[in-house]
């Protein structure tokens, strides 16, 4: 599979989209410097990018309604800052979701966010090898990376948050997943560095 | 020589404030613990964070517990954004008992339990980082087809789902942790996966039809000149 990006950024035609959810659920987090490293990242490349506060935005949870399956298919109910941002999501060529890693998944902030992504998928299911899915809404959904920052490396979580970022992703309706964790102890260089190579990488198939 | 009555909080973890699977499965196993001389209360956090009495109460009653039980539902492969931030408060500022145990009983709306993985993993890190000792997990799939009923009232789909729960307050009660016979029966889907599919199908497909609504509707989709496609 090819590169997410090629490596002569003159390739690059067309002008492609980014998410970038941040969710940290305070100011000044390392989260956020994550977030601002990939932001410039992709806008070297000729990336147009939007980085999401989720923190900032008022994000209402899911209440679970089925709304936007049985009566406005692809719709949600909830009027709040989600309507300006969940209807880009089929536009993005990548969704970048960053957050503290908590219980081996995501923080409650960008949670709320991802919960919120049902209008992407239908209720129809399909059996695909050994686990049901629902049926995407859309043709075409952004690759999504995970980077999740742990607290001390430890092994049980980074394994439960690759689990995750795996079965997430699938429902997310991901063309492509990738996951990047980071430890607090992780120097912004190394942060970097390796955020480069991430971007440069092959991405697998959700 | 009495013995000590035994107190049980149940979480009800589900987003909607009544009527939701995660409730039923909650009021079902209450009733088998209270079967065994449990003291038991149950919490809707959905009302707990609308309500500072509510919450407080929960949190007092959390201090007492002996056992707290969380029933959830599953939101994107884990834990919904309630629960998470609900679980991140009591790790900064846990207030159970030494001793106290707790277990999780997590459902999905798809036929097979193995998309219940990462909420059973991230209930046993829970459980570690607050010093409570892990006492097991049930994870129920088709959850749709309780739909907030009482669970006795549905018949055959809820028959391995009520075993299991009967099963593990049986050992809960002695002492011990959720036996893997309970967990056996409580995962296994009344109906085979291809026919859950097959029935769900049919049923949207008929009520959107009578609705006059397109199931696979794209509101949002719009070609731009700069999208990648």
């Amino acid at each position: 599979m090819a590169p997410l990006l090629p490596r002569n950024s003159q390739q690059v035609k067309v002008t492609m989209k980014a998410h970038i959810w941040n969710g940290a659920r305070t100011d000044n987090e390392k989260v956020d410097h994550i977030c601002s490293h990939i932001e410039s990242s992709l806008a070297n490349r000729g990336f147009q990018t939007q980085h999401l506060r989720i923190r900032d935005l008022t994000i209402k949870p899911c209440v679970g309604c089925s709304g936007c399956y049985h009566t406005r298919p692809g719709q949600c109910g909830i009027k709040d800052d989600g309507q300006a941002f969940i209807p880009e999501i089929p536009h993005q060529d990548i969704l970048v979701m960053v957050s503290r890693v908590v219980f081996g998944g995501v923080s409650s902030t960008l949670k709320k966010a991802i919960d919120r992504c049902n209008p992407m998928t239908t209720c129809i299911m399909t059996g695909k090898s050994d686990a049901t899915r629902f049926i995407g809404r859309y043709q075409t959904m952004p690759k999504v990376l995970f980077v999740g920052l742990l607290d001390d490396g430890d092994g049980k979580e980074a394994e439960i948050f690759k689990l995750f970022a795996q079965r997430a992703s699938k429902s997310l309706q991901a063309s492509a997943v990738s996951c990047a964790l980071f430890s607090e102890a992780d120097s912004e260089t190394i942060i970097k560095e390796n955020l480069e190579d991430l971007l440069h990488n092959d991405w697998r198939m959700a | 020589m009495t013995q000590q009555q035994k107190n049980l909080v149940i979480l009800a973890g589900s987003t909607r404030i009544k009527g939701s699977t995660s409730d039923s499965i909650g009021a079902f196993f209450e009733s088998e613990m209270k079967k065994h001389g449990w003291a038991t209360r149950r919490f809707s956090l959905a009302r707990c964070v609308r309500k500072n009495q509510l919450m407080n109460e929960m949190l007092e009653k959390l201090g007492q517990a002996d056992l707290i039980a969380l029933s959830v539902p599953v939101y994107y492969d884990s834990f919904p954004a309630l629960v998470i931030e609900i679980l991140e408060a009591l790790v900064e500022k846990p207030p159970f008992q030494e001793h106290a145990s707790f277990l999780v009983i997590s459902n999905c709306g798809l036929p097979e339990s193995l998309h219940n993985d990462v909420v059973i993993a991230q209930s046993q890190l829970f459980a570690e980082q607050v010093g409570l000792q892990f006492a097991g997990s049930l994870a129920i799939s088709e959850g749709g087809a309780i739909a907030g009923k009482p669970l006795e009232d549905i018949g055959f789909l809820t028959r391995n789902i009520r075993r299991g729960l009967t099963i593990a307050a049986q050992s809960l009660s002695k002492g011990q942790k959720i036996p893997k016979n309970a967990a056996r029966l409580a995962a296994k889907p009344a109906l085979p996966p291809w026919i859950f599919r097959k029935i769900a199908n049919r049923l949207l497909s008929k009520e959107t039809k009578r609705k006059k609504l397109n199931a696979k509707a794209r509101p949002y989709e719009e070609i731009t000149a700069g999208h990648l496609g």
